[in-house]
């Protein structure tokens, strides 16, 4: 399975996203590779000590040119359970890729105007390109950053996306320490102390979040139907 | 019987399309491509550009204390460009900027260069607020 995660714009939470739902899926055992697109190599820098790297995680960093051949190579070598593809914050053709070969696509956005107006026009872009092609695509917004007291902007934004009729996923990342703390440790929520409350509670949201992409991509695959949150995803 | 059309496009796999018919539909969208910086020696020991919010007071220090190299050159003069642009893009370019600490100016030449202007590392760093403060 590929999942990628894609915005055409920045610090939206894509890599934190990535990392995050990596950790999920690793902590129940699949091998997981993350291909990290983004020119920053913010992925791959905090994934980079492997004293600290989960086991089951590993990161390359091809030319994003040849990001098909990448896949393909993956797919014949070591053959990981979950692919996660991480793109720069730009409306470029890696993103276009990236999504063409993803199973599903998550485009994270925060609750601001300036991140709704790019995440629709991602979409609209994705939608596209499945469409020259005559196949539907398969998305999902994702809310990031979520703050426990919404302002009157971010509800604002919340309704945007809901007149706008972007589909989006019902599990939300908040604004919680854990996530921004992955470029310090390493450790994605999954792999943190579990005794702190901002680490449960991340995890608590995680484990939604992988449930609902499992179930999303069982609904249109049908070759993924013996997945299941405690089985493999190959 | 006529044959029933079907009513929707069809679910199917990720785009088992080649790259080549990916290509003809980016270029006919007009999706540019990211460059990578040049690595060529000639560049390799220049900075890396940087937004000017991510100096910190070492860097700066550093920076300020060395030397120009013999063939640096200095920053290329300037020409002030003003365009009229929608207020929603206005609105959303000084959003980022402020989200990522950096410049206007610093966010248009991202935008050009990813299109394919050639702008030189030299002029990439410069942030206009310390070189209107000189002026005054």
């Amino acid at each position: 399975m590929i999942i990628t995660c894609a915005s055409s714009k920045g610090g939206v939470g894509k890599s934190t996203t990535c990392a995050c739902l990596a950790g999920a899926f690793a902590h129940l055992g699949e091998m997981v590779h993350i291909v990290d697109l983004d020119a920053n190599r913010t992925v791959s820098r905090w994934f980079q000590d492997s004293r600290t790297r989960p086991r089951a995680i590993s990161v390359s960093t091809p030319d994003p040119q040849h990001l098909t051949e990448h896949l393909q190579e993956l797919g014949r070598t070591t053959a990981p359970d979950l692919i996660m593809i991480d793109v720069a914050g730009a409306y470029e053709r890696a993103l276009t890729v990236a999504a063409a070969r993803a199973h599903l696509t998550i485009i994270p956005t925060t609750l601001s105007e300036a991140d709704v107006y790019e995440a629709e026009r991602t979409a609209g872009h994705i939608d596209q390109i499945f469409a020259s092609f005559g196949q539907e695509a398969m998305f999902r917004l994702l809310l990031t950053k979520v703050q426990p007291l919404q302002s009157h902007g971010q509800r604002h934004a919340a309704r945007e996306i809901q007149r706008k009729q972007l589909p989006l996923l019902k599990g939300i990342m908040g604004l919680r320490a854990a996530y921004e703390e992955i470029g310090l440790s390493g450790l994605p929520p999954h792999y943190a102390d579990a005794s702190r409350e901002t680490v449960a509670k991340a995890v608590a949201e995680l484990d939604a979040l992988r449930s609902e992409v499992l179930a999303l991509v069982k609904q249109r695959e049908p070759k993924f139907t013996a997945l299941s949150s405690a089985g493999g995803i190959r | 019987m006529s044959k029933p059309t079907p009513m929707f496009r069809s679910i199917g796999e990720p785009l088992d399309v080649s790259d080549d018919a990916l290509n003809k539909v980016v270029d006919k969208l007009g999706v540019p491509s990211l460059v990578k910086p040049d690595s060529s020696p000639a560049h390799a020991s220049r900075p890396v550009p940087v937004a000017p919010s991510a100096l910190i007071r070492s860097d700066v220090q550093e920076m300020s204390q060395a030397p120009l190299l013999a063939n640096e050159q200095a920053p290329a003069a300037l020409e002030r460009i003003s365009v009229d642009l929608p207020t929603y893009l206005g609105k959303a370019m000084r959003m980022r900027v402020a989200e990522e600490g950096t410049t206007m100016r610093f966010l248009v030449m991202q935008g050009l260069q990813a299109i394919g202007f050639k702008i030189d590392l030299r002029d990439f760093v410069s942030d206009g607020r310390s070189t209107r403060g000189k002026g005054r």
